[in-house]
């Protein structure tokens, strides 16, 4: 007869230890970027759009190795939304690479613009790290006038912000941290446990390593949920997907139905603001918009992080601005010159890029093609060489 | 006697490789419930970003 013998604790053993090797991984990882080969925008497969949480650690190495690649270069961040990231345009013909073409050795440029992503999000909060560590960097990101922010972030990049924050890499700034407790009227995240469950992933990341770990894992080996992007490709390794952006046609000024649902899209922005107006303040800056506005601007960037920073206005395909009658195009324009002013009045360095830009530039209400890109790309490096001979 | 050796094999695999065995399947367990907690943190409710 033989005893029989209970392994139970050897499995205990084994499960403790697969756990610590799995953490000791994502510790060993974090801070090293993906493995991307001739990066340009952290492309569809491979940012939150498409099912992928890059973490901030992430982004932030992919930063340091262009940093590396190019000592004694500044480093010319780009954040902000779709606009700058390229959306119209390919790859290949990303607004970006003739950015760089432009400005020649004078910068270092990276593309850190994600769609969705609003002003001071994601790339602001890479450029405030290496700033606050001296490095020569600067940021140049985009505020379309529409675009809600909050300063911890909003959707989609939300968790990014608690991940950076549970990880020291922001400057400690009260205004910030306490924006959501303190306003909660104005906060976009009012249900309950909202944020102690973007601190509790991010404490998580922190000590367990998972994020960093099973996104490069994820990246490398093999894909391990599915995503309606990826569908029935979802196990297969997100190294294997390209980006899927192509260049896209200029807009059809014909289409009526598309021209008409953007025009809707305006005069629900418009209303959205004037329709809240009291009666009362002695200024409009006192409307709750713009009050708001104002808030979330001072609390996104703490006033010593502001030196390097550009934020550009983006403007609308004007094709739709035309079919606004003249005193709702009246409104738009200086709805459109609050919302500039809102960002100079505060001390940022603001472009405007309205008068750039034309309809043929254009491939939907608000995204370049091609053309846009490289006109946009010509402005603005023109106007950055006059600010780094300047000396900001 | 076929049956006996058989039965002698099958325990000396179960029951002298047993230890690594349940070793290497605890391993595979501890680094699946680290991923677990991984599949947990992501949000149910997927971004989607509509371009007009």
């Amino acid at each position: 007869m033989t005893e029989k013998k209970s392994y139970s604790k050897y499995f205990l053993l084994g499960t403790m230890l697969g756990f610590l090797m799995s953490t000791a991984a994502g510790a060993y990882i974090t801070g090293k970027p993906l493995p991307l080969s001739n990066f340009v925008r952290f492309h569809e497969y491979i940012n939150p759009n498409g099912g992928f949480y890059l973490t901030y650690n992430q982004m932030l190495a992919q930063a340091r190795r262009l940093m590396a690649d190019n000592p004694g270069k500044p480093l010319l961040i780009i954040g902000g939304d779709s606009v700058f990231y390229g959306e119209g345009q390919s790859s290949e013909h990303c607004w970006t690479k003739y950015l760089q073409q432009e400005l020649g050795d004078d910068y270092a440029v990276i593309n850190l613009a994600l769609p969705g992503t609003k002003v001071f999000e994601a790339g602001y909060w890479v450029y405030e790290k290496l700033l606050s560590e001296g490095q020569n960097v600067f940021l140049l990101t985009d505020a379309m006038p529409s675009t809600v922010f909050e300063p911890s972030g909003t959707t989609p990049l939300h968790y990014m912000y608690f991940d950076a924050r549970e990880r020291g890499m922001l400057l400690p700034y009260a205004a910030r941290e306490n924006f959501c407790r303190l306003h909660r009227e104005w906060t976009l995240f009012k249900d309950e446990g909202h944020q102690e469950n973007l601190e509790l992933r991010a404490k998580l990341n922190h000590y367990l390593g998972v994020e960093e770990l099973w996104t490069q894992f994820t990246y490398m080996v093999i894909g391990n949920y599915f995503h309606r992007t990826t569908e029935f490709r979802s196990l297969l390794p997100r190294r294997l997907f390209q980006d899927p952006f192509e260049d896209r046609p200029p807009f059809d000024a014909s289409d009526n139905e598309k021209l008409e649902h953007g025009t809707k899209i305006v005069k629900r922005f418009m209303a959205g603001i004037t329709a809240l107006y009291e009666k009362g303040p002695p200024s409009e800056y006192e409307q709750f918009f713009w009050r708001r506005l104002s808030a979330c601007t001072q609390a996104s960037v703490p006033p010593n992080s502001r030196k390097n920073l550009i934020v550009c206005v983006t403007a609308i395909n004007p094709l739709f601005i035309d079919e606004l009658n003249e005193s709702e195009k009246k409104e738009y324009w200086h709805i459109r010159d609050l919302w500039l002013e809102n960002f100079t009045r505060l001390g940022f360095q603001t472009w405007s890029l309205n008068d750039k830009l034309t309809c043929e530039h254009y491939v939907d209400f608000d995204h370049l093609s091609v053309e846009g890109g490289k006109a946009m790309a010509v402005e603005l490096a023109k106007r950055l060489k006059e600010f780094r001979e300047r000396g900001n | 006697m076929a049956e006996d050796k058989q039965t002698t094999t099958l325990e000396n695999f179960v029951l002298k490789k047993n230890p690594w065995l349940a070793l290497t399947m605890g391993i595979l367990f501890g680094a699946f419930f680290h991923y677990v907690i991984f599949r947990l943190s992501l949000p149910t409710e997927p971004f989607i970003y509509a371009a007009f």
